[in-house]
């Protein structure tokens, strides 16, 4: 065989489901179907291609994988039906240079979770975001873990408490020895153990009606709240206000007690509805519903009320997880995350389900103007 | 011991809003909630008398407009519906201090402190089987741990590899090349000062599950050669023992998959699932076969993997602490997690009679 002077290195996308039909000696039909978008493609053609097709292996120019056939097959034809399975995008030149690095795996995700940039741009994004967290709770170390993990090198941690012997029922590897640490301090201690080359900044103060976020949050990527005292919509609001004018996105968690299985949402200029219409659209919509919750003086525990909130560290996990999903679509550029925009939902632990709100301005609001 | 001499406590996480006529109880925890239909003006009141230290006796004489016999219906009523607990025994100290939350979780499922009580000491004492410690596994292994569980064994061949870090918990930097048991063994030991029990071994056959002592939940959250082949093996093993189970997630298509909990001659077993999914499948699929592909490497991400992590662990949660299987949530479905609407659907599936692997006779 002639040298080629078509010698690519091809591989089948990962996210591209390939299937051959049996029973005809001298063609074949191949079927791809895109996992996520579940698009399909056929075509039909001679059997040795599908070997070929097979011995694709995302590293070796195609005429050496060649030479491991006996088989010798028409260059042009090569040339054109992979070139056309190329612009299908069911064929790819690889840009993972290695598929066994740290990201591959995530890499990989994002070619079919994110559209209109590459993949590999789309997790530079991630990379190169500076989150700021406040309330390292168990909510909020689950997401500091779960962004750490995912690539984030910049973080922010506000949170003035510090372990006690009742955080380990919930915070994540955080134990009995730890008691009397700062929250903040643990988190970057464990974070380092994950990535060591991430950049941590510890502040040690409680999020107050007074504080003064110029210095914690101008300039950075994304802020996430989960600060939840006196009540995580009073924190809500007083971030949400000041981001807003900002134009910094934030995203305010669930996971706190009395929805201990739920999702947040996002306050974003131009895309989301703001902070105060959120705030104005719960209070316009439990004003007939004044629940009374009774705290008995016979109590045996100082610190919680038994008979009260419950959770799992499961559930707060649940919580995290689904924050840094929309977290991580956001920062990498994705369109997934405007799917639930403005919307809460709550995950009924007995049913499996998601029960949804619409969270609706005001009319006329001039802030979000929706 | 009649009701009337009962002590009784109304549980705080339990929101009671009256109107006009009627009472309605929201339970915050759940987030489900009823109504009753009441006219007593003073019922709220009444109620918050329920402290967990006086009988229905006590209370009745500090409202004597209500007939005893009424009072007790009324708290019969409440105790059935999770809103009112029986206080037959104090909480031990240690559970109080350590795992407050847990009592309080427990407490939507039982009618009685004793039963809580029984629950948590039934939870600690459980034998866990956790097979595959990849991106699922090893999230539901460190939730089990922290929900109290004390005996876990762990089966994996793998080592830690660079690419496992941004979607495994449990490891570090430092644990790769390291057996991915061993690593989880001493950071948990190291965090929480437990012990697992870790099994340097592929899961091949039913055989190598005998190796085991006999647990009282397998989770499946091994993939390799495939979740089906995985989950069969598991399947196999524990409707011949009648163990609970509960078998892998995957992905199908766009859909992050959340296996089913499966408690044998009660919910739809791996074989009532495959009597209707397998029709499904093979008509797409008739006289065509998967292309081999030795190098494929399907993306994933670590959240995707921690939101299918989290329902599993709160399942088995569920089972292990002997929590009555009305409030099991993935049984006779199979949970499917959509990544572009952020929402679940289900795929029901009821459980065969006649499945001959899964009946009772």
């Amino acid at each position: 065989m002639e040298a080629l002077a078509y010698d690519p290195v091809l591989k089948i996308k990962d996210s591209v489901d390939v299937y051959v039909s049996t029973g005809e000696s001298d063609v074949c039909t191949i079927q791809f179907y895109h996992i996520n978008t579940r698009q399909k493609l056929s075509i039909r053609i001679a059997p040795p291609f599908s070997d070929v097709l097979a011995a694709l292996d995302g590293l070796s120019p195609l005429s050496k994988i060649l030479k491991s056939f006996a088989f010798e097959l028409d260059s042009v034809e090569l040339k054109s039906i992979f070139e056309y399975l190329v612009a299908k995008g069911v064929l790819e030149h690889p840009t993972i240079e290695d598929p066994n690095s740290r990201y591959s795996r995530q890499i990989n995700f994002l070619s079919d979770w994110i559209f209109g940039l590459s993949s590999n741009k789309a997790h530079e994004q991630i990379i190169n975001s500076h989150v700021v967290i406040f309330g390292v709770g168990a909510v909020g170390s689950s997401i500091a873990i779960n962004l750490a993990r995912a690539g984030v090198s910049k973080f922010t941690f506000v949170d003035n408490k510090v372990l006690s012997s009742q955080s380990a029922e919930r915070h994540p590897f955080f134990s009995a020895k730890e008691v009397g640490e700062a929250k903040v301090d643990a988190l970057k201690r464990h974070l380092k153990k994950i990535n060591s080359a991430v950049r941590i900044t510890c502040v040690r103060e409680k999020l107050l009606p007074l504080t003064d976020l110029s210095s914690l949050v101008d300039d950075v990527t994304l802020v996430v709240n989960t600060a939840d005292e006196p009540y995580i919509g009073h924190t809500s609001v007083k971030l949400g206000r000041y981001l807003w004018e900002k134009n910094i996105p934030l995203y305010v968690a669930g996971g706190f007690d009395a929805h201990l299985m739920s999702t947040g949402d996002f306050y974003i200029p131009g895309e989301s509805v703001c902070i105060d219409c959120c705030s104005g659209f719960f209070s316009a919509a439990l004003a007939d519903w004044k629940p009374t919750y009774k705290v008995h003086k016979t109590n045996p525990a100082r610190t919680h009320i038994i008979g009260g909130s419950g959770g799992t560290y499961s559930m707060s996990l649940f919580s995290a997880s689904f924050a840094c999903i929309q977290i991580l679509n956001y920062l990498a550029g994705g369109d997934a995350y405007k799917s639930r925009i403005s919307q809460r939902g709550e995950f009924i632990i007995g049913k499996g389900e998601i029960e949804w709100v619409e969270i609706l301005a005001k009319e006329g609001c001039n802030v979000c103007g929706k | 011991m009649s009701v009337e001499n009962k002590t009784y406590r109304l549980r705080s996480c339990v929101a009671i809003v009256k109107t006009k006529r009627f009472v309605e109880f929201f339970d915050s925890n759940l987030r489900t909630g009823f109504s009753i239909e009441l006219d007593y003006p003073e019922i709220i009141g009444l109620l918050h008398r329920f402290d967990g230290s006086l009988s229905v006796n006590d209370v009745s004489c500090l409202y004597p407009e209500i007939s005893t016999a009424e009072l007790c219906t009324l708290v019969l009523f409440l105790k059935n519906k999770y809103v009112l607990i029986e206080v037959d025994e104090p909480y031990l100290q240690s559970d109080i201090n350590s795992h407050p939350r847990l009592i309080n979780t427990l407490e939507s499922y039982f009618h009685s402190t004793s039963e809580v009580h029984r629950s948590i000491y039934q939870g600690s004492k459980a034998n866990i089987l956790i097979i595959g410690l990849g991106a699922v596994g090893s999230w539901v292994l460190h939730c089990l741990v922290k929900a109290g569980a004390q005996n876990i064994t762990v089966m994996d061949n793998d080592n830690v590899e660079l690419s496992n870090l941004h979607r495994q918990d449990l490891f570090f930097e430092a644990d790769v090349g390291t057996p991915k048991v061993i690593a989880a063994h001493n950071n948990i030991k190291q965090a929480y000062d437990v012990d697992i029990t870790a099994i340097c071994k592929k899961m091949e056959s039913v055989e190598d599950l005998s190796l085991t002592n006999f647990p009282d939940l397998v989770i499946n959250c091994a993939d390799s050669p495939s979740v089906d082949t995985t989950s069969k093996i598991v399947s196999d093993f524990c409707l011949s023992h009648k163990i609970p189970h509960i078998i892998g997630g995957g992905y199908n298509l766009h859909l992050t998959l959340i296996g089913q909990v499966i408690i044998p001659g009660v919910t739809a077993c791996l074989h009532c699932f495959d009597k209707i999914l397998s029709p499904t499948n093979a008509a797409e699929l008739f006289g065509v076969k998967k292309l081999n592909r030795k190098y494929r490497k399907i993306g994933s991400m670590g959240p995707v993997c921690g939101v299918s992590a989290s329902i599993t662990a709160t399942e088995a949660i569920k089972v292990i602490f002997g929590v009555p299987i009305q409030f099991l949530a993935v049984v006779n479905k199979r949970l499917e997690f959509n990544l572009s609407t952020f929402d679940f659907g289900a795929f029901s599936v009821e459980r065969d009679i006649t499945c001959a692997y899964c009946t009772t006779d």
